[in-house]
Order: C-alpha cells, then structure tokens, then sequence
C-alpha cells in the first residue's frame, strides 16, 4: 500500500472515493455523533430534545437491566472459542480427504446462508417446551429442557445455535481454504514421525494458519457484540426477563420499546466503544499481517 | 365568451372533483383477515357511500409492540397515516404531541359515551383535558370455563369457583380429570390474572397507584402474586404454555377444547363471543376474579373504560374528514356493526344490545352493572407493558426472583 | 485433498459417522419446518413430528396470499439487485481508489473506512431512520438502498482494495502509458481482471441485504413495501398464525436463498478463500 516515489494521481481518487465517502459521512458518521450528542439528552425520538447531561449515564450504571446485557453478551463471547475449536477440528477431519467432503461443506454452510431471522423463527418454534426438540429427548426418556424459557438456558441456546451453529459452515470454507496453503512438506515429515491425527493439527496445521484463527476469533468478536440483534428479536424479544437482553437489544428496547431514545443512546455508547476496541484489534491484525 | 365560461364552468368541476376525490389512510393493528377485517371493509364501504369521492386506504399494521414502534417512526417524520388505531391510556398519552384534539368535532355525540370512556381518552386520564381518540369498544379481563369439562371433572357447572379455595379445589379436580385446568397463551395469560386480583385488592382505589396512595407493598398484592406462584408449582397453569410464540395460540387453543379455563377478555379477541360460537353459548360460564377471604372488596369487574379507538394525526391534510371517520366507528352504524360481528362491548351507550341468546355476556353485563375497578396497566408510562411483563416472566416463568422481589421491583417502576 | 493421511480406516468410519450425525442434527430442524408447513393446524395438533399423513397446501397459499409472502418476495427479489449494482459500484470504485492510486489521505481514509465496517445496526438506527425521514425517503426504495449501500460498502470496499492492491502494478503502468484515464482504466482493465472477487462480493452483499432486518424494519413501515425477511420477522405480531402456516412461510423464505446457493455454490467457496489468503 506504499505511494510509489511523490507521483499522485491528482484529483481522480478523490473523486472515485466520494460516493462511498459521502454515504459513510451521511448513513455512518453523522449518526454516531449524532448518538454522542442525544445521549446528554431526554428525548421521544421526535420533538424537543432535553439536555440533562450525565443523567442517562448515570441512570445506566444503577439500571440493572444495563448489568445483565453485559454479563449476556459475555456468555456469548465464552462460545467463541468453543467455535473456533469445533470450526478447526472438523476443518481437519474434512481435508483427510473424505469421501463426500464437499457434500458436508456444502450443507453446513445452509443455516449460514439462511439468514439471523428465518433461523431465529425456525429456533423459536423448535425449541419450544412443547417443541420437537423436547419430544425428541422425552422420547429418549428425558424431561424438557426449557430451551427459551429458563434465562440460563436461553442465553446458551442462543451462543450454541448463532455463535456455534450457524458460523460452523462458514468457517469451514474459511479453515479449509487457509489450511491449503499449508506446506505439505512439514505435514508429511510429521506422519513419516509417527505423529497420529490429533497431533499434526495441533503441531502442524494450528500454527500454520494461526493469522486465520486470529482473524477468525475477531470475526466472531464482531459477529457477538455487533449482529446477533436479528437473531435474537425473531427468537426471544430478549427475553425470558432479561435472558436474552445483550446490549445491541438493549439499544432497540430502550429506543423502540420504551420511546426513550435519549438513554438508548447512552447504552449506544458503550456499544461503540466495545465496536471501536474490536476495530484497532482488526486493524493492528492485519498491519502485522501485511508486514 | 362563451366558449370562456364553459371553460371555466369545465375547471371550476375539474377542481371541485379533485377536491372532493380524497384518500384517508388509516393504520390498524385489527385489521387482519383472521381479525376485524371484514367487519371494517362493511363499515368503510357504508362510510365511502354516505361520502362521494372519499377512498380509504386501511392499511394493516402489526400488533403491539411493533405497532408503536411504526407509529413513533411516523412522529419522528412527521409524515405517515391521517387516522391510527390507539390504545387509550399510557400508548395514547405519549403520542399526545402528534394526535388532534378532536373535543370540537364531538360535541353532538359526546353524551353518547360513558364516563368511564371519555375520562380515559381525555390526556392523562383527567377529565375536561383535551379528548385524542374516540373510543370503539371498552374492554376488561375475567376468567371464561367450558362447562361441559367442569361437569366431567365433577364441579358443578352453574357454581362459578369464586373464593380462592373453590378456584385451587376445582384446578386440583380438573387436573385429576386429567383437564389441563387453565390454558396459557403466553406470559400475558398470568398478566391478564394479575389484573383481575389486583382489582379485588385495590378494588375503587386503583388509581391510588399512580399518585402512590397505593403501594404494590400492600398486603393484599402480595396475596395475589403468591396466589398465582401457586397455581403456577402446582401445574394448573400449563407450564408449557409459556413458550408459544403466538398471542392467538392461547386463545385458539382453549377455542378448541382444550382446557378447563382462561383468562380472557371482553371485547374484541378472546372473548365471551368467540368462545361460545366455538364451544356452543351454554357451555361457556364466566367470572370475574379470584375472592381472597381477608380481600376488602370482592367479585370486582376490572374494566378499561376505552379499549381501542381511532385518532387523527397532526400532519394529517384531511382532519375534518378523519375526524368524521373516527366518529362513524364509535358512533351510529359503524358502531353497531363492530360490535356486533367482533362481541366488542361498545362504551357508547346509544349502541343497541346484542341478539341472540348468550348467557355468558348476560353474566358479564351484570357484572359491568356492578362493582368496576380500574385496570391499573394503562395508567403508567408508554412502554410500561413491555417492562412489567419482564418482571412477570422473571417470577413466575423463570423464578428468578422471589415474591417480595418482584414486589419492590414492581413498585420501583412505577415511582420512577 | 493430500495423499498421505494421519486417520485409519477405522477412524475414518467413526469419522463419517459423527459428521452424519452433525448433518442430521443441523438439517433436523429444517426437516421440522418442511414437514409442518404441509399439514393442516388439526393434524399439526396431533402429529408435530413425522411426515404428515394428509399433506395440504393450503398454509402456503395462505402464506404467500393472505400473509403477502408473495409481494414481500417480489419486494425483496426487486430492491436487492439494485441495491447490489449500486453497492458493486460504489465498493469496485473506492476499492480501486485505495488499492491502485496515489494520495496522500490513503492510509488514513483507508483505516477510517475499515474503523467503520464494525458497526452494530442498532447504534445507527434511530439516526439513519431521521437521516431518511428528513430527505423524505421513507417507505421508498430509494431510502432503504441508500441505507444498505451505506451500511455494507466498507466491507465490500476493503474486499476490493486487498484485491487490486495485490494485483500487478505493470497492468495500471501500462494502460496509463497508453494514455488511457483512470477511469477508462477501471472500466476496461481492472474490473474485468477482478471478475472473480466482484462475483464474490456480490455474493456477500446480496446475503447482506437480502437477510437485512433493523433498517428495513423501521424505514418500510407500508405492508406494500415491505421485504420478505421483514415479512417473516414481523409475522410473530400477527395474530392468528399457527405453526403449520409460519412454516409454509418459512419455506417460501428459505426457497430464493437455497436456489441462489446451489447456482452459485463455487463462487462463494472461492469467495471465503480470498478471505483466508488475504486474512
């Protein structure tokens, strides 16, 4: 990315980069001030905006609800790494060169390719108490599991269906394809050792694509703290409670439920700097990268 | 000079059909096909006849919460619908700055209405402030049971279990009768409960809830919550019932036999009507709440003056016709149809009784004579609802937190 | 794959097998929508599991009709590839711009573009919501593809600009000496040459925006323009919908994604792997 020698090519990238700038200035930039600024203020969203400074944030602080979508998110971000090795693993299994190999990574990519809100329908009416997925287990003899109705089990259900699940099928294409490039030289000094399955993944393959596990573990950083809201609006409203309430839902139900957009902006805030922290982290990843 | 006065007699039609040919959209939140569709569509048509030139375009919205969300959308454009469906109380309060003042164009039907009604879509509830939404049906909560199941579990059916002992006993025998004893919609079947025992709790003092006379630490409350605690452990509330996705799955389901009660409610959806044409009008009995033996006030029918009615929106190009519009549906035909295909109770007194032989709605009229307590929902913020049913799930569906928790986490939204 | 491998037979069957099972966990749901959208509400009540005795097609008449599936559907076939050209301009154009050309704000404006990708919808609703409502673009197409574009861009931008920052400089070098401009050079020389990557971003953004739903939620407010993702979120507020008509819903939804992935399946296997290499 280094300007060749002081030759500049004039105003044309100027030019080429304005649309994207001007969008990103209108639809991303000014909002985000725009949150800063509101959330010093009591407002409906519409009408008068009332500047009452710090009042939201510290009303944030005592709000309990504001606690539990951060402990939330947090269970959440407890299933990356549960993602990231399931992901790796079978990743392996399918590049030994199984028969029908493509098959798999071609079907596990569906709940991917479904989308937050028809996966989050399906869940809703699947994980039911009175669901299939509980007459599955009580026909094996077991009792409900209250999927979306206890607030522990609920969080899980949402990290093991939209942070495991779901992100299964996508990392396999991402692992398999970054585990190509790996040299099969070392791989096959390694078995010529003696080494079995286990230990030339986690010898051979890990380190060799460790820049794709970083880059995936940022992935789902991002995917935890900044999109599951459409998942979890189709399957549980954030509830049962708060069971389900992470940050990004708190946003929406403070501004969209409540009508109190000011305070929503606040909790805005925090997201953002949980956003911008994640953002340097990417960035610093990829200039180690690059260099 | 002819052909110049032929020529202005052709613009001065052209202009006056223009303005004559006029749309009023109206946003709706009852105006699906399994909902008041059809009852509407007649109303409208009557409305376009008795009007040349008007169209109306009904459009049909999502339900609550979305509803609001769309309409808070719309206030912060400033652009959107001329006439919307409200709930009046805390939803109407807090679009107070987008909604017409409409007490100048009612004042021919004003006296039609209960008290009751006009006091609750007058701003803030007091009487005398400026009057946002005409309201079409009032509506209210009680407990609906299928007789033909309280005969088999051996109650007898004309014997409403009115005390808190009959109600436990008669659970416990349906459930033996192997009778799911009360059928659950969602969180908002214990909600609806809730509201029916705070009636009896509070009884003529609700309102002292708002200006905190009344606290939810009261005694009483507290008899309620634990109350439903119990019918909750001890399986009489189907505890998997928590988890249907649907507001209609409750509802379409005890319209199917199957189970022993419901809480329901009066008017529009899940009510004395749409039971009894499914269940046949005999076999459905009623009552309206729970008799606690230490209980100050008993058999309270808690009542929403005004359940649902249309507003006009400030931005709206046509507030004399939209103002007409809201007062075709709560007043005169349009009244009398919506009541009468839906078993909407009508706060309009003008509005005729209904025919045909229901004794379930002849026992909820005596009722509405009687004793009425206030619903205490509508009384508190825009968006109390979505907070208090939160608290709901989190004691009795999850058991997070204990009765006395819930309590003074109760209490605590309301004195914010 | 490789030649040499470190699993024996015998794992290699146990191997099958879990995988089979992870099959069958992951489309077993899917199997239950399927399955449910074919019988009627009575037969539902009895049967929510197998194969249903009787099937009808009633829910998915009343779906695409009576629940306007079928306009949503059209809705969303019409705006997201037009969405999508715009989105493939704006991205293949700035991408270039930062990946080829010469200037001084590059790095900076490059990191603000890449600051920008991260942000949740929600952060941006109520504000891109007033943004749209102020230039008076509510309920039109207009709106929500300006919102789109804006919103998935960065992504697709930094795509683009790994993509011609790795490709050959002697290709711009010579065009230019023939005294083409930069446009003429965009248009003529390099897009055709990142053919592969366009068709992979297109790919992501049409994901995107296809399964969209906090921006589309609040700028379509009329039921005529509503998308079908939008449709399918919104169906639990609507009263009376049982579970064998949601479902027939859901299949409708899920038919336009699952006939796009088995059409265009190589392009987004490519696709993931350029975001491997290039990290």
């Amino acid at each position: 990315m280094r300007n060749r020698g002081l030759e500049q090519d004039g105003i044309a990238p100027y030019l080429f980069l304005a649309p994207l700038l001007v969008l990103l200035a209108a639809f991303i930039f000014y909002p985000v001030l725009m949150n800063l600024v509101a959330s010093f203020t009591e407002w409906k969203g519409y009408g008068a905006m009332k500047w009452i400074g710090l009042s939201n944030y510290r009303a944030m602080v005592s709000d309990e609800a504001f606690w539990t979508s951060i402990s939330n998110t947090a269970v959440l971000v407890c299933y990356i790494p549960v993602s990231t090795v399931l992901t790796v693993f079978v990743a392996a299994l399918l590049r030994e060169g199984l028969r029908g190999w493509q098959a798999y990574r071609a079907i596990f990519y569906i709940p991917n390719l479904l989308g937050p809100v028809i996966i989050g329908v399906v869940f809703s009416i699947y994980l039911r108490d009175d669901g299939s997925l509980n007459l599955l287990i009580k026909l094996a003899g077991g009792s409900t599991v209250r999927f979306l109705t206890s607030p522990s089990v609920a969080i899980n259900s949402v990290g093991m269906v939209q942070v495991v699940w779901v992100h299964l099928g996508f990392g396999l294409i991402y692992f398999l394809a970054a585990m190509n490039g790996i040299d099969q030289g070392v791989y096959e000094a390694a078995l010529i050792d003696g080494a079995g399955f286990f230990q030339t993944l986690w010898r051979v393959t890990v380190p060799s694509i460790r820049f794709a596990i970083e880059f995936w573990v940022v992935f789902n950083f991002i995917e935890v703290f900044a999109r599951m809201f459409s998942y979890i609006y189709t399957l549980t409203r954030g509830g049962p409670g708060y069971g389900t309430f992470t940050l990004e839902y708190g946003i929406f139900s403070q501004g969209f439920e409540k009508f109190r957009v000011g305070y929503s902006s606040a909790w805005s805030m925090v997201l953002f700097l949980f956003c911008a922290a994640i953002s340097v982290a990417q960035i610093r990843l990829m200039r180690a990268r690059s260099s | 000079m002819m052909k110049r006065s032929i020529l202005c007699l052709i613009l001065v039609a052209l202009c006056a059909a223009g303005l004559a040919a006029q749309t009023l959209t109206v946003w709706d939140f009852k105006y699906g096909p399994n909902d008041a569709q059809k009852p509407m569509q007649q109303i409208d048509a009557l409305f376009q006849q008795k009007n040349p030139g008007v169209t109306i375009n009904h459009v049909a919205q999502p339900g609550e919460p979305q509803y609001y969300q769309i309409i808070q959308a719309a206030a912060s454009a400033n652009q959107g619908p001329d006439v919307a469906m409200f709930h009046p109380g805390a939803r109407e309060y807090g679009f107070a700055d987008i909604l017409v003042d409409l007490t100048p164009y009612i004042q021919d039907v004003k006296s039609q209405f209960t008290a009751a009604s006009i006091a609750m879509v007058s701003i803030d509830g007091k009487v005398g402030a400026p009057i946002k939404v005409l309201p079409m049906t009032m509506q209210g909560f009680g407990i609906y049971y299928n007789k033909d199941y309280f005969r088999k579990a051996g109650l007898d059916p004309e014997q409403p279990p009115k005390s808190a002992a009959q109600f436990l006993a008669a659970c416990e025998k349906l459930k033996a009768a192997g009778i799911v004893p009360i059928t659950v919609g969602q969180t908002y079947t214990i909600d609806f409960l809730l509201r029916c025992l705070v009636a009896n709790a509070y009884g003529p003092n609700v309102a002292g809830l708002k200006d905190g006379s009344q606290k939810y630490t009261d005694p009483l409350f507290k008899e309620s919550v634990e109350f439903i605690k119990t019918l909750v452990d001890k399986g009489y509330l189907e505890k998997d019932g928590f988890s249907r996705p649907y507001f209609m799955d409750g509802i379409m389901k005890f319209a199917a036999g199957s189970g022993g009660m419901f809480v329901g409610l009066l008017s529009d959806v899940g009510n004395w009507k749409a039971f009894s044409d499914k269940l046949g009008a005999k076999n459905i009995g009623y009552f309206p709440t729970i008799n606690f033996p230490d209980g100050k006030y008993k058999d309270q029918q808690v009542a929403q003056g005004a359940g649902i009615g249309y507003g006009v929106m400030t931005w709206s190009k046509n507030q004399k016709l939209a103002a007409a519009y809201t007062k075709f549906y709560a007043t005169g035909d349009g009244a009398r149809i919506y009541a009468s295909a839906t078993g909407a109770l009508s706060p309009n007194t003008a509005v005729g009784g209904f025919e045909g032989a229901y004794p379930a709605l002849k026992t909820i009229q005596q009722y509405l004579k009687g004793a009425l307590a206030l619903d205490y929902l509508p009384l508190f913020y825009n968006g109390y609802e979505d907070d208090a049913n939160r608290l709901c799930d989190r004691v009795f569906v999850t058991g997070e937190l204990t009765t006395d928790q819930f309590i003074a986490e109760y209490q605590k939204l309301i004195t914010k | 794959m490789k030649k040499a491998t470190a699993v024996s037979a015998g794992a290699r069957v146990l191997v099958q097998v879990f995988l089979l099972a992870l099959v069958v966990g992951s489309l077993l749901p899917l199997y239950n929508v399927v399955v449910a959208s074919l019988k009627s509400a009575d037969e539902f009540a009895v049967n929510p599991f197998l194969p249903p005795r009787s099937p009808i097609s009633d829910n998915f008449v009343y779906a695409a009709m009576a629940a306007h599936l079928l306009a949503y559907a059209i809705n969303s076939i019409i705006l997201v590839p037009v969405g999508l050209v715009l989105y493939l301009a704006v991205c293949i154009t700035a991408g270039y711009a930062f990946g080829k050309m010469r200037f001084r704000l590059k790095r900076p404006l490059f990191l603000l573009v890449l600051f920008l990708t991260i942000f949740p919808q929600l952060l941006l609703a109520t504000q891109v919501f007033r943004l749209i409502s102020l230039m008076r673009l509510t309920n039109t197409a207009l709106g929500v593809i300006l919102t789109w574009v804006a919103y998935f861009s960065p992504f697709g931008t930094y795509i683009m600009t790994t993509y011609f920052t790795d490709m050959p400089y002697e290709l711009v070098e010579a065009a230019r000496l023939d005294g083409a401009s930069p446009v003429r050079i965009l248009v003529s020389v390099m897009t055709p040459m990142a053919m592969p990557m366009i068709a992979t971003i297109a790919i992501i953004g049409f994901q995107s925006m296809w399964n969209e739903l906090p921006f589309s939620l609040l700028i379509l407010q009329n039921q005529a323009s509503r998308t079908l993702t939008l449709g399918i979120a919104m169906m639990r507020g609507e009263y009376g919908i049982g579970v064998p008509t949601l479902s027939a819903a859901l299949v409708i939804a899920m038919a336009v994604p699952l006939v796009m992935f088995f059409i265009f399946q190589r392009r987004i296997t490519l696709g993931a792997t350029a975001g491997a290499i290039k990290g």
